[in-house]
């Protein structure tokens, strides 16, 4: 079970987050909305344990994995390596997650020589090759054209189907929101809070 | 194709002057001196101080890296320090080589130490403020990443930090060594007794310039070989997932 108690989080004198307290169960995938720039990332990092200045507590499982706006690969090394020294998996387990996400015999292709949309689904692998508790995705399916992100709600909702991890999506399209989340929280105001 | 005809040019410009100066103690021709270069390094000591110039290089470098790799990047990650180590750094990039070498052979005396340590002192300055600018540039995307996947602390300076730093060190390690052997020439100019900088000495002080021209290029030689040889295709192999 992951626990948000938040009561304040300020940028110097700005507040920019107000109460928030929601809990997610394991399997359960909550969809964050909200309108650019109302603190939806704020809320993600304090969530992931990336920010932990800010009043309140956060219960959250050792095992966690993110999805993280821009790809954010390491684009020295192949896309084997990526999976095998950030999460330390071995290579058998990789290149079945690489499999998983329909990037077979790309495993030696350096991060640039992948488009991005098989760049995103090799950050897709590297968090669900983890086997997590909690996944956290800030706005996975962004910059990727229409059919694209067809392709890979698709994809990251399979993925899901085949575990029970508690997931929080932070994302601004409605349609994101309601077909891979099983509940839509809204942020909104300021200081922001859940509406 | 366009280096080798420049260098032929500056070969064929240089032989003229010679020829028109009609002196071979005040110029002589590049055939001249590569006769000279030939016989010191077969019946002459060339190797002997050329191999004592480049220990004190390498010494020299490998202390100039290390310490100004970790100073790099302990200034440009945090902040605060920065604050207070930034005024030392911009007085030490502005303190005179001479200074600093006439200060270690005095106050440690005319050793092998004073005459590393001199070398060193006038490089790391340098290569801590390249350094400090690279570990600026940091994505700190990667940064969370790491720390959300939990790599392992030496995991991820190998395969996080030191990638992103390559072109940096690279950038330093290159000015680095053209820096430091100009430096170590001086140092042993002043205070060593035995390497190229001291055979410049000696023949500095016999008006031979023919000699000096000899160890000053054949030493010019060694330094464009490690560039070519080692630098270039280290700086390569480090950027190739850029060209994939």
């Amino acid at each position: 079970m992951i626990s948000v108690e938040v009561t304040r989080k300020s940028f110097g004198r700005a507040q920019i987050l107000g109460e928030i307290s929601f809990s997610i169960s394991p399997g359960e995938c909550v969809a964050l909305l909200g309108p650019s720039g109302v603190g939806k990332t704020t809320l993600l990092r304090i969530i992931s344990g990336l920010d932990d200045t800010f009043e309140g507590a956060v219960t959250r499982p050792d095992r966690l994995a993110m999805v993280f706006q821009e790809p954010t690969l390491l684009n020295w090394r192949s896309a084997l390596d990526n999976l095998t020294l950030v999460t330390g998996i071995d290579e058998a387990g990789a290149l079945n997650a690489m499999a998983e996400v329909g990037l077979d015999g790309k495993s030696q292709h350096y991060p640039l020589q992948l488009s991005l949309g098989q760049r995103r689904r090799l950050a897709l692998a590297r968090a669900f090759v983890t086997n997590p508790d909690f996944l956290i995705m800030d706005e996975p399916f962004a910059s990727l054209d229409p059919e694209r992100i067809g392709e890979m709600m698709e994809l990251t909702q399979s993925l899901l189907n085949k575990r029970k991890i508690a997931t929080l999506f932070v994302t601004h399209s409605e349609e994101e929101a309601n077909t891979l989340a099983t509940r839509v929280l809204r942020l909104g105001g300021s200081p922001a809070g859940l509406v | 194709m366009v280096r080798l005809i420049s260098l032929a040019l500056m070969l064929a410009g240089w032989a003229t002057l010679a020829h028109l100066i009609s002196d071979p103690e005040t110029l002589p021709g590049p055939f001249h001196v590569a006769g000279l270069i030939a016989s010191e390094a077969f019946d002459g000591p060339l190797f002997f101080h050329m191999g004592a110039t480049l220990l004190r290089v390498l010494a020299a470098f490998m202390l100039a890296m290390s310490f100004g790799l970790v100073l790099g990047l302990i200034m440009g990650r945090n902040r605060s320090l920065n604050r207070w180590l930034d005024p030392w750094l911009v007085v030490f990039l502005n303190l005179p080589a001479l200074v600093t070498i006439v200060l270690c052979y005095l106050w440690i005396g005319l050793n092998e130490v004073a005459a590393i340590l001199a070398v060193a002192i006038n490089k790391i300055p340098m290569v801590t403020a390249m350094i400090r600018e690279g570990a600026r540039a940091f994505d700190a995307d990667l940064d969370d990443m790491a720390q959300i996947y939990r790599m392992p602390t030496w995991r991820r300076i190998r395969h996080v930090l030191l990638p992103q730093l390559a072109p940096h060190i690279a950038a330093s390690a290159r000015t680095g060594t053209a820096l430091i052997w100009k430096i170590v020439l001086v140092v042993e100019f002043l205070g060593r007794s035995n390497g190229v900088g001291f055979q410049l000495h000696l023949y500095f002080q016999l008006f031979d310039v023919p000699m000096v021209l000899t160890y000053s290029l054949s030493f010019v030689l060694v330094m464009l070989l490690i560039e070519v040889a080692i630098l270039q295709p280290w700086e390569t192999h480090a950027s190739r997932w850029r060209r994939a």
